[in-house]
């Protein structure tokens, strides 16, 4: 990285290090990945060119088939899922529908073992914090599609992760909706200095969200 | 939902005529020929709530090891790898065969070994009905959007949290069906509480043929086939009280790789082999059984199968009975398969038809005995007399068969796409045509491998049929049970060698079901 | 669309008031070979016979169906309950355990066979007003592994008393009587025997380790020793079964059985016919009748339903007279006996023996 202007020696965010990707039948890589702490980083590709394997590996879904995941300098790569402290944001809200949004959004602390009610309150704060506030007690099927993408921020948000992941996150909205929600969940990640990657196929989204923008073919190029 | 056009809409006549005709009639007949006060009596009595309780409680334990074997296999079925459709059909052997021959092969296997009382039952009924919670379970499993899961895991949750927390909720109408249908064959059971029970293991069913075939007291087993019916009934209602909190939109079913760890490959492969082994080893007994003799291997009780002399009565040859029994395997086959489907499509009705897909589940709460002397009262003596037309047979076995195809048709009903019927309505198409062009071939697929399920069925069905008088020719497994009653080597070889092809029949039949439902998949 | 399910359900109505129609005859037909009559014949499970004889039938005018429907007692509870108003119109395989209760609910319309004059006389007179017609019977006896006991070098017991000794202690298996025929014609035979001390021998025998299996073949071939699978030597069964078992043996067959009867103790089933009551039919039904006494069917039934012809002077075949023990004094109680008090035996036997 370090291709556009920074501040001044900056602080290795979530980084990849020859990071091969993929299965049995298809692989990337070796690519390598620099992040920047409390920067949003957007990395543009074509669809079904291995962006969400990246994400997925990146979070620790998929096994790195070589190489390392490293996070503010330590190593990730053989540290399960649920401990590396990562969030993620799916291209679908993936939303449990067994339980209500205020339980959805304090999943996360609950796994934790923090009690429900300081996790309700929690989460009732991240929802004001998304622009609902009140909805906790609805069921998620009631949502619009952009409602329930916020949800799904505040959810990832809410066990307080040292890395975000978003996996075109606004792709199945429209385009109007699309740009206008990137934006405003750009300043939402800013106003809590969190490092980000965000994935998308769309460039005009990229620049809306991100403070720096990488196209996935270069990756495998360092 | 307004899917159905408005001609589908009234559809669910159908299956309630079905019902009603098949079911309800016959109890009619039973009640008005049977009940009086003393009847009452016995429904009221004591001894009548102690064995339903017994029944209950060995109900229960059966579910529950049922379970405890079934979820891992069917967790197995998900993931694809080579074997796995003759694993998933091997399994729904014993669940087809008459309980009769599942005694035969664990006695052909264990011998004098074969313990008795509630330890025996249990592990038996498990064994039979592990095939019900792999395919219910298993593929509502395979339909599990695993993002969910990722999700959870990326929110913190371990492995052990996210099955707890997020697949066992996506599981729990599968898993509360599976479980209703378990409770209710072990709850009615009768040929494994005879073979391998004691005092503590009767079950009402074991009564109702006691007051029918010995003490002749007919308002006796009305009343008790009432009790059972009666708690049959609750369990259905607990069941689809479970059943309704569904609230996860299941995606089309999708297998998935293996796992990339090798422990998980071991464990996986180890689930599968153990599951296999313990369905074959019974049936591989069997074999042996058919091949020996005082005197040795012999091939002689295979080779004296297509003779009227081996052992049974001149009425047919062992291997004349599998003639007429692939007969009534195929019209119980589209019988129940056109039933099941038009009840399972009803979901998507009005509020009435979804009524219909939970009361399809009745028969399979009520006593052979019952519902082959409600049939016999209702059908086989003018003003309808269906003994003629040789549809006795199939109309029981489609009684036994509709439960399990609805069972087995609603989740691939649950998941029709309505988008696809959208564009086809806004393409222009009529609402009939839209619906067949959207939806049709989807059903056609599904109506073809629940007709196989169904004519499975029908190939071991033994009890409502024993129970109906019917024309000579006996189906495979009557012609088993007549075996089993006759001293000497050759009839009980025959047997053995008559079940091995019922075997066979079975497996080579659920693997072509399960092959169209892969395709349904796709 | 609309229109085909419609004409679906039309047909389907349609063709069932047809093969309703069509199997309901308007009047009584004399059978004829111009005007065959079809007669239904419902029976137990083990009913047998060969089919030439069937088609001998059919050249006196009258197609015979048979209809089976479990075994004797389910076919003769569905005749109960649909007394005079029957689904076939001949019955034969009610027993003398059963035959009672049968003809308490008018299930029979009276008709006296012709040949009855030829059936022995032991049982010819039971015909209960001419409402049913003797057949056949069977003793029900103790069956014993001689293979067993010799290679055991031990005398095998002799009457029912010997059975309640030490000596064959954890020896004997019986049918549970409330599930199986031949465990319900010992259990009448004790009484017949005991008397009111049946309950007492029970309980020896309980004391004794007797097991109890539900079925016919769950103790026979599954824990009597002669079929190989079981550990207990002695079982109750048929007296005809050391000769079944010589002819269903593995060829080359052996020259004698290995297991012998005991002869002490022995209940006599007996097997009748009748017509039955509101059968559209009753003269070719009759005919059936006296058709399953002739000298034919009566000759066919030793090795088709291991049951002996109750008419007299039938050739018995060589297998039969060779290794079916004739049973001198067979036990028997008197069927209305039997029909009032089988609940109150079975609960008696339930508390003895823990059932």
């Amino acid at each position: 990285m370090n291709r556009e202007p920074g501040p001044p020696e900056p602080e290795e965010g979530l980084a990849a290090h020859d990071l091969v990707i993929g299965n049995r039948f298809w692989q990337a890589g070796p690519l390598n990945v620099r992040t920047t702490t409390g920067q949003i980083t957007a990395i543009l590709g074509p669809s079904g060119c291995g962006k969400s394997t990246l994400l997925a590996t990146l979070a620790g879904i998929e096994p790195a088939l070589s190489g390392q995941v490293m996070l503010h300098g330590i190593d990730l790569t053989d540290v399960p899922v649920h401990h590396r402290g990562i969030g993620m944001v799916f291209q679908e809200p993936l939303l449990f529908p067994h339980l209500n949004v205020g339980a959805n959004v304090a999943y996360g602390l609950r796994r934790q073992g923090v009690n429900k009610s300081v996790a309700a309150q929690h989460a009732a704060e991240l929802l004001d914090w998304v622009g609902l506030p009140g909805f906790a007690d609805r069921a998620t099927d009631s949502l619009s599609g952009g409602q329930a993408q916020r949800v799904a921020l505040a959810r990832a948000m809410a066990p307080s992760p040292r890395a975000l992941l978003l996996d075109e996150p606004f792709s199945a909205l429209d385009t109007d909706l699309r740009l206008r929600l990137a934006g405003e969940v750009a300043e939402l990640l800013r106003s809590r200095s969190i490092t980000a990657i965000h994935v998308t196929h769309d460039l005009a989204e990229a620049h809306a969200m991100a403070d720096v923008v990488e196209q996935f073919g270069d990756l495998t190029a360092r | 939902m307004t899917v159905l056009p408005r001609w589908m809409r009234v559809l669910w006549i159908a299956p309630a005529g079905f019902i009603v005709a098949f079911v309800a009639v016959p109890l009619w007949q039973i009640a008005a020929n049977a009940l009086h006060d003393d009847a009452l009596q016995t429904l009221l009595s004591g001894s009548t709530w102690h064995v339903a309780a017994l029944a209950a409680a060995q109900a229960l334990l059966s579910t529950v090891l049922a379970m405890a074997v079934g979820l891992p296999l069917a967790a197995v079925t998900c993931y694809r790898f080579p074997g796995r459709a003759l694993t998933r059909a091997l399994l729904t052997i014993p669940f087809v065969m008459p309980t009769v021959v599942v005694a035969l092969a664990l006695r052909s296997m264990l011998g004098g070994a074969l313990p008795t009382g509630i330890v025996a039952v249990v592990i038996a009924h498990a064994w039979i009905n592990v095939a019900v919670v792999v395919r219910v379970v298993g593929s509502q499993w395979a339909r599990m959007d695993l993002g969910y899961l990722h999700a959870a895991r990326c929110l913190g949750a371990s492995r052990l949290q996210g099955f707890r927390t997020i697949t066992v909720p996506f599981l729990r109408p599968a898993i509360a069906s599976a479980a209703t249908v378990v409770f209710i064959f072990c709850f009615t059971s009768l040929g494994i509480v005879l073979l391998l029970g004691d005092q503590h293991t009767k079950t009402l069913e074991e009564q109702i043929l006691r007051q029918t075939s010995v003490l002749l007291d007919l308002p006796a087993a009305s009343a008790l086939a009432l009790a059972q019916l009666l708690v049959v009934s609750v369990a259905l209602i607990l069941g689809a009280r479970a059943i309704s909190t569904t609230t996860y939109r299941p995606t089309t079913a999708a297998l998935r790789p293996l796992p990339a760890s090798t422990g998980g490959r071991v464990a996986l492969f180890s689930c599968a082999g153990l599951g296999a082994i313990g369905v074959l080893a019974p049936v591989i007994s069997l074999v042996i059984a058919s091949v020996s003799s005082a005197h040795g291997m012999t091939w002689q009780w295979w080779a004296t199968l297509n003779s009227v002399d081996a052992g049974t009565t001149r009425i047919g040859s062992p291997i004349a009975a599998l003639g007429i029994s692939i007969q009534y395997a195929l019209i119980t086959g589209v019988l129940a398969s056109i039933i099941g489907v038009i009840a399972a499509i009803s979901l998507l009705g009005p509020r009435i038809g979804r009524w219909i897909a939970g009361v399809s589940i009745l028969p399979l709460g009520i006593s052979a005995a019952t519902l082959g002397l409600g049939l016999l009262l209702a059908y086989a003596r003018p003003p309808i007399d269906l003994r003629g037309t040789g549809l006795l047979v199939p109309l029981a076995h489609s009684l036994v068969a509709v439960p399990l195809v609805v069972a087995v048709v609603i989740p691939a009903v649950r998941s029709l796409d309505g988008r696809r019927l959208g564009v086809a309505r806004s393409l222009g198409a009529a609402p009939t045509r839209a619906f067949v062009t959207a939806y049709g071939p989807t059903l056609a697929v599904v109506m073809v491998a629940a007709g196989g399920l169904a004519a499975a069925v029908s190939l071991g069905e033994f009890g409502a049929a024993s129970f109906l008088a019917r024309p000579g020719t006996p189906t495979v497994p009557l012609q088993i049970v007549r075996l089993l009653g006759k001293p000497g080597e050759q009839p009980l070889a025959a047997a053995a060698a008559l079940s091995v092809i019922l075997a066979a029949l079975t497996l080579t039949l659920v693997l072509l079901v399960d092959r169209l439902g892969r395709r349904v998949g796709a | 669309m609309k229109r085909l399910v419609l004409l679906g359900v039309v047909a389907i109505c349609g063709a069932a008031l047809l093969a309703s129609c069509s199997a309901a005859p308007s009047a009584q037909q004399q059978p004829s070979t111009a005007h065959p009559v079809t007669v239904h014949l419902l029976t137990h499970d083990s009913f047998a016979v060969s089919p030439a004889l069937i088609t001998g039938l059919k050249a006196r005018g009258i197609n015979l169906q048979i209809d089976t429907g479990g075994d004797a007692g389910t076919v003769v509870a569905g005749a109960i309950l649909s007394a005079g108003n029957p689904s076939g119109d001949v019955l034969f395989g009610v027993d003398n355990s059963l035959v009672a209760k049968a003809v308490n609910a008018k299930v029979f319309a009276p008709y006296r066979s012709p040949a009855l004059s030829q059936v022995i006389p032991a049982l010819a007179a039971q015909t209960d007003g001419n409402m049913v017609t003797p057949i056949d019977f069977g003793n029900v006896c103790v069956n014993v592994d001689d293979a067993w006991f010799t290679a055991h070098h031990q005398a095998a017991p002799a009457s029912l008393a010997d059975l309640a000794a030490p000596a064959y202690r954890d020896e004997f298996v019986v049918e549970d009587p409330g599930t199986s025929s031949p465990g319900m014609a010992f259990m009448l035979a004790t009484i017949a025997k005991f008397g009111t001390n049946w309950t007492g021998y029970w309980r020896h025998l309980v004391a004794n380790g007797v097991k109890i299996a539900s079925t016919w073949t769950d103790a026979y071939e599954g824990s009597f020793s002669a079929s190989g699978k079981g550990d207990r030597p002695i079982v109750v069964s048929y007296a005809t079964d050391p000769a079944a078992s010589l002819y269903y043996a593995a060829k080359p067959a052996p020259a004698s059985p290995t297991t012998h009867v005991i002869t002490d103790g022995c209940y006599r089933q007996v097997e009748y016919a009748g017509v039955l009551a509101g059968t559209p039919q009753s003269q070719a039904a009759g005919q059936v009748v006296s058709w399953l006494l002739s000298p034919a069917v009566q000759a066919d039934i030793p090795l088709q339903m291991w049951m002996l012809p109750a008419r007299r002077n039938v050739p018995l075949p060589k297998l039969i007279t060779s290794w079916a023990a004739p049973v001198p004094h067979p036990l028997e109680l008197p069927p209305g006996q039997v029909a009032a008090k089988t609940k109150s035996w079975l609960d008696t036997w339930d508390q003895i023996t823990g059932r």
